[in-house]
Protein backbone atom coordinates (compact mmCIF):
# COMPACT_ATOMS: atom_id res chain seq x y z
CA UNK A 1 0.00 0.00 0.00
CA UNK A 2 2.53 2.34 0.56
CA UNK A 3 4.15 2.68 -2.90
CA UNK A 4 1.23 5.27 -3.40
CA UNK A 5 2.23 8.87 -3.11
CA UNK A 6 1.27 10.71 -0.27
CA UNK A 7 -0.80 13.44 -1.10
CA UNK A 8 -1.39 15.20 2.18
CA UNK A 9 0.74 14.70 5.06
CA UNK A 10 -1.16 13.50 7.98
CA UNK A 11 -3.92 13.67 6.05
CA UNK A 12 -5.60 10.17 4.10
CA UNK A 13 -3.78 9.70 0.32
CA UNK A 14 -7.55 9.25 -0.92
CA UNK A 15 -8.00 13.27 -0.04
CA UNK A 16 -9.71 15.13 -2.46
CA UNK A 17 -7.15 17.18 -4.01
CA UNK A 18 -9.26 20.78 -3.15
CA UNK A 19 -11.92 19.72 -0.53
CA UNK A 20 -15.10 22.08 -1.23
CA UNK A 21 -14.82 24.12 1.77
CA UNK A 22 -19.00 23.81 2.20
CA UNK A 23 -18.02 20.25 3.72
CA UNK A 24 -17.85 19.85 6.95
CA UNK A 25 -16.21 16.04 7.15
CA UNK A 26 -12.43 16.60 6.26
CA UNK A 27 -11.37 16.77 9.58
CA UNK A 28 -12.72 13.02 9.46
CA UNK A 29 -10.67 12.18 7.33
CA UNK A 30 -8.94 9.06 8.02
CA UNK A 31 -10.45 8.72 11.46
CA UNK A 32 -12.70 5.95 13.04
CA UNK A 33 -16.48 6.60 12.04
CA UNK A 34 -20.07 5.63 12.72
CA UNK A 35 -22.56 5.78 9.64
CA UNK A 36 -26.01 6.03 10.58
CA UNK A 37 -27.93 5.57 7.27
CA UNK A 38 -31.12 6.59 6.31
CA UNK A 39 -32.50 2.63 6.48
CA UNK A 40 -31.51 2.79 10.23
CA UNK A 41 -28.44 0.56 9.78
CA UNK A 42 -24.92 1.98 11.15
CA UNK A 43 -21.43 1.29 9.63
CA UNK A 44 -18.24 1.76 10.92
CA UNK A 45 -14.61 2.06 9.29
CA UNK A 46 -11.68 4.11 8.38
CA UNK A 47 -12.96 7.06 6.36
CA UNK A 48 -11.23 7.33 3.52
CA UNK A 49 -12.51 9.64 1.10
CA UNK A 50 -15.69 11.80 0.00
CA UNK A 51 -16.64 13.75 -2.54
CA UNK A 52 -19.14 17.09 -2.88
CA UNK A 53 -22.48 14.81 -2.90
CA UNK A 54 -21.34 13.49 0.31
CA UNK A 55 -20.81 9.75 -0.65
CA UNK A 56 -18.20 8.16 1.23
CA UNK A 57 -15.99 5.29 1.18
CA UNK A 58 -15.21 3.58 4.50
CA UNK A 59 -12.05 1.02 4.75
CA UNK A 60 -11.84 -2.19 6.78
CA UNK A 61 -15.33 -1.41 7.38
CA UNK A 62 -18.09 -3.22 9.10
CA UNK A 63 -22.10 -3.03 9.72
CA UNK A 64 -22.73 -3.16 13.39
CA UNK A 65 -26.40 -4.38 14.72
CA UNK A 66 -27.94 -3.84 17.69
CA UNK A 67 -30.64 -5.33 19.25
CA UNK A 68 -31.30 -5.22 22.86
CA UNK A 69 -28.26 -5.93 24.75
CA UNK A 70 -26.72 -7.98 22.21
CA UNK A 71 -24.85 -6.61 19.42
CA UNK A 72 -23.03 -8.23 16.46
CA UNK A 73 -20.15 -6.70 13.63
CA UNK A 74 -20.26 -7.92 10.59
CA UNK A 75 -17.10 -7.40 8.78
CA UNK A 76 -17.98 -6.55 4.95
CA UNK A 77 -14.94 -8.71 3.85
CA UNK A 78 -17.20 -9.71 0.80
CA UNK A 79 -15.90 -6.36 -0.83
CA UNK A 80 -12.06 -6.10 -1.41
CA UNK A 81 -10.08 -5.28 1.68
CA UNK A 82 -13.27 -4.06 3.10
CA UNK A 83 -13.76 -0.83 0.98
CA UNK A 84 -17.12 0.12 1.07
CA UNK A 85 -18.80 2.89 -0.60
CA UNK A 86 -22.11 5.03 0.92
CA UNK A 87 -24.10 6.58 -1.42
CA UNK A 88 -24.82 10.34 -0.05
CA UNK A 89 -27.90 10.54 -0.27
CA UNK A 90 -28.12 7.25 2.03
CA UNK A 91 -26.32 9.21 4.99
CA UNK A 92 -27.73 10.05 8.04
CA UNK A 93 -25.02 11.02 10.02
CA UNK A 94 -21.06 10.63 10.84
CA UNK A 95 -19.90 10.46 14.09
CA UNK A 96 -16.65 10.63 14.70
CA UNK A 97 -15.95 7.38 17.41
CA UNK A 98 -13.56 7.97 19.89
CA UNK A 99 -12.25 4.92 20.88
CA UNK A 100 -12.38 4.98 24.77
CA UNK A 101 -15.93 5.29 24.94
CA UNK A 102 -17.24 1.85 23.51
CA UNK A 103 -20.48 0.21 23.80
CA UNK A 104 -21.84 -0.19 27.39
CA UNK A 105 -19.54 -2.88 29.34
CA UNK A 106 -23.33 -4.81 29.58
CA UNK A 107 -23.82 -5.46 26.18
CA UNK A 108 -22.37 -8.85 24.53
CA UNK A 109 -21.04 -9.68 21.64
CA UNK A 110 -23.00 -12.53 19.86
CA UNK A 111 -22.47 -14.65 16.53
CA UNK A 112 -24.57 -13.09 12.81
CA UNK A 113 -26.80 -16.19 13.38
CA UNK A 114 -27.53 -14.99 16.75
CA UNK A 115 -27.91 -11.40 16.20
CA UNK A 116 -29.68 -12.44 13.32
CA UNK A 117 -32.55 -14.53 15.47
CA UNK A 118 -32.65 -11.79 17.55
CA UNK A 119 -33.68 -9.35 14.76
CA UNK A 120 -36.34 -11.30 13.17
CA UNK A 121 -37.93 -11.67 17.12
CA UNK A 122 -38.04 -8.26 18.06
CA UNK A 123 -39.46 -7.10 14.24
CA UNK A 124 -42.00 -10.24 14.47
CA UNK A 125 -42.97 -8.24 18.55
CA UNK A 126 -43.30 -5.03 16.47
CA UNK A 127 -45.13 -6.62 13.91
CA UNK A 128 -47.68 -8.04 16.84
CA UNK A 129 -47.69 -4.59 18.45
CA UNK A 130 -48.63 -2.56 15.46
CA UNK A 131 -51.07 -5.35 14.88
CA UNK A 132 -52.88 -5.23 18.28
CA UNK A 133 -52.96 -1.14 18.34
CA UNK A 134 -54.52 -1.23 14.85
CA UNK A 135 -57.06 -3.45 16.02
CA UNK A 136 -57.89 -1.59 19.13
CA UNK A 137 -57.37 2.03 17.59
CA UNK A 138 -60.46 3.07 19.10
CA UNK A 139 -58.69 3.14 22.51
CA UNK A 140 -57.23 6.22 23.20
CA UNK A 141 -53.16 4.57 24.71
CA UNK A 142 -51.66 7.19 25.64
CA UNK A 143 -54.66 7.67 28.16
CA UNK A 144 -54.64 3.96 28.59
CA UNK A 145 -51.06 4.01 29.94
CA UNK A 146 -52.05 5.90 32.99
CA UNK A 147 -54.80 4.74 33.43
CA UNK A 148 -55.51 3.16 37.35
CA UNK A 149 -58.67 2.49 39.15
CA UNK A 150 -57.41 5.39 41.79
CA UNK A 151 -57.76 7.69 38.78
CA UNK A 152 -60.92 7.89 37.30
CA UNK A 153 -61.86 10.72 35.14
CA UNK B 1 -29.05 32.62 2.78
CA UNK B 2 -30.93 33.69 5.52
CA UNK B 3 -30.78 30.59 7.59
CA UNK B 4 -27.26 29.97 6.95
CA UNK B 5 -26.38 33.34 8.28
CA UNK B 6 -28.51 32.99 10.70
CA UNK B 7 -27.18 29.15 11.80
CA UNK B 8 -23.44 30.60 11.60
CA UNK B 9 -24.03 33.31 14.35
CA UNK B 10 -25.04 30.77 16.06
CA UNK B 11 -22.02 28.78 15.89
CA UNK B 12 -20.61 28.11 19.62
CA UNK B 13 -23.91 27.89 21.20
CA UNK B 14 -25.87 24.56 22.70
CA UNK B 15 -28.34 23.41 20.19
CA UNK B 16 -30.80 19.96 20.47
CA UNK B 17 -31.05 18.64 16.86
CA UNK B 18 -33.54 16.34 16.23
CA UNK B 19 -33.31 14.14 12.77
CA UNK B 20 -36.12 12.17 11.19
CA UNK B 21 -35.79 8.85 12.44
CA UNK B 22 -36.40 10.79 16.30
CA UNK B 23 -32.92 10.35 16.98
CA UNK B 24 -32.47 13.82 19.31
CA UNK B 25 -28.66 14.65 19.44
CA UNK B 26 -27.68 17.77 21.41
CA UNK B 27 -24.05 19.78 21.41
CA UNK B 28 -22.41 22.58 21.09
CA UNK B 29 -22.29 24.07 17.11
CA UNK B 30 -18.71 23.95 15.04
CA UNK B 31 -20.11 24.79 11.96
CA UNK B 32 -22.92 24.65 9.24
CA UNK B 33 -22.90 25.14 5.38
CA UNK B 34 -25.03 26.14 2.76
CA UNK B 35 -27.20 23.16 2.65
CA UNK B 36 -27.58 23.29 6.36
CA UNK B 37 -25.77 20.40 7.03
CA UNK B 38 -24.53 20.66 10.59
CA UNK B 39 -21.22 19.83 12.68
CA UNK B 40 -21.55 19.05 16.38
CA UNK B 41 -18.79 18.85 19.21
CA UNK B 42 -19.28 17.28 22.27
CA UNK B 43 -22.25 15.58 21.57
CA UNK B 44 -24.67 13.55 23.96
CA UNK B 45 -28.07 11.75 22.77
CA UNK B 46 -30.56 12.66 24.97
CA UNK B 47 -32.26 9.50 24.96
CA UNK B 48 -28.96 7.24 25.46
CA UNK B 49 -30.64 3.63 26.66
CA UNK B 50 -31.96 3.38 23.29
CA UNK B 51 -28.93 4.44 21.02
CA UNK B 52 -26.43 2.43 22.75
CA UNK B 53 -24.40 3.06 19.87
CA UNK B 54 -24.23 6.53 19.72
CA UNK B 55 -21.74 6.56 23.51
CA UNK B 56 -18.52 6.42 21.41
CA UNK B 57 -19.19 9.43 19.32
CA UNK B 58 -18.27 13.12 20.21
CA UNK B 59 -18.25 14.80 17.49
CA UNK B 60 -20.26 14.49 14.23
CA UNK B 61 -21.33 15.58 10.94
CA UNK B 62 -25.78 15.66 10.55
CA UNK B 63 -26.70 15.45 6.98
CA UNK B 64 -28.94 18.28 6.24
CA UNK B 65 -31.79 16.49 4.94
CA UNK B 66 -32.59 14.48 7.16
CA UNK B 67 -33.01 16.70 10.38
CA UNK B 68 -36.83 17.47 11.76
CA UNK B 69 -35.78 19.89 14.15
CA UNK B 70 -33.38 22.30 15.50
CA UNK B 71 -33.88 23.72 18.88
CA UNK B 72 -32.36 26.71 19.50
CA UNK B 73 -30.95 28.70 22.66
CA UNK B 74 -33.22 31.65 23.94
CA UNK B 75 -30.09 34.02 24.32
CA UNK B 76 -28.94 33.37 20.53
CA UNK B 77 -32.30 34.31 19.19
CA UNK B 78 -32.69 38.09 18.58
CA UNK B 79 -36.43 38.65 17.12
CA UNK B 80 -35.29 42.24 16.52
CA UNK B 81 -32.73 40.98 13.89
CA UNK B 82 -34.54 38.13 12.28
CA UNK B 83 -37.31 40.63 11.20
CA UNK B 84 -34.90 42.62 9.71
CA UNK B 85 -33.21 40.15 7.85
CA UNK B 86 -36.78 39.04 6.91
CA UNK B 87 -37.77 41.73 5.59
CA UNK B 88 -34.94 42.45 3.35
CA UNK B 89 -34.94 38.85 1.79
CA UNK B 90 -38.55 39.19 1.26
CA UNK B 91 -37.37 42.82 -0.84
CA UNK B 92 -35.11 40.27 -3.03
CA UNK B 93 -31.85 42.56 -1.36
Amino acid sequence: MSHYPTMYHGMSRFAPRDPPPELLTTSFLDKEVLVLTQDGKQYCGLLCTFDHHGNLVLEAAFERIIVGDLYCDIKLDKVVNGFFLIRGNEVCLIGQMDMDRELPQHMRSVSEAEIRKAQKVEKEANDLKRDMMKRMGFLDFDDYDNWSPNNQA
Amino acid sequence: MLFFSYFKDLVGREVTVELKNDLAIRGTLHSVDQYLNIKLENTRVVDQDKYPHMLSVRNCFIRGSVVRYVLLPPEGVDIEILHDATRREARGG
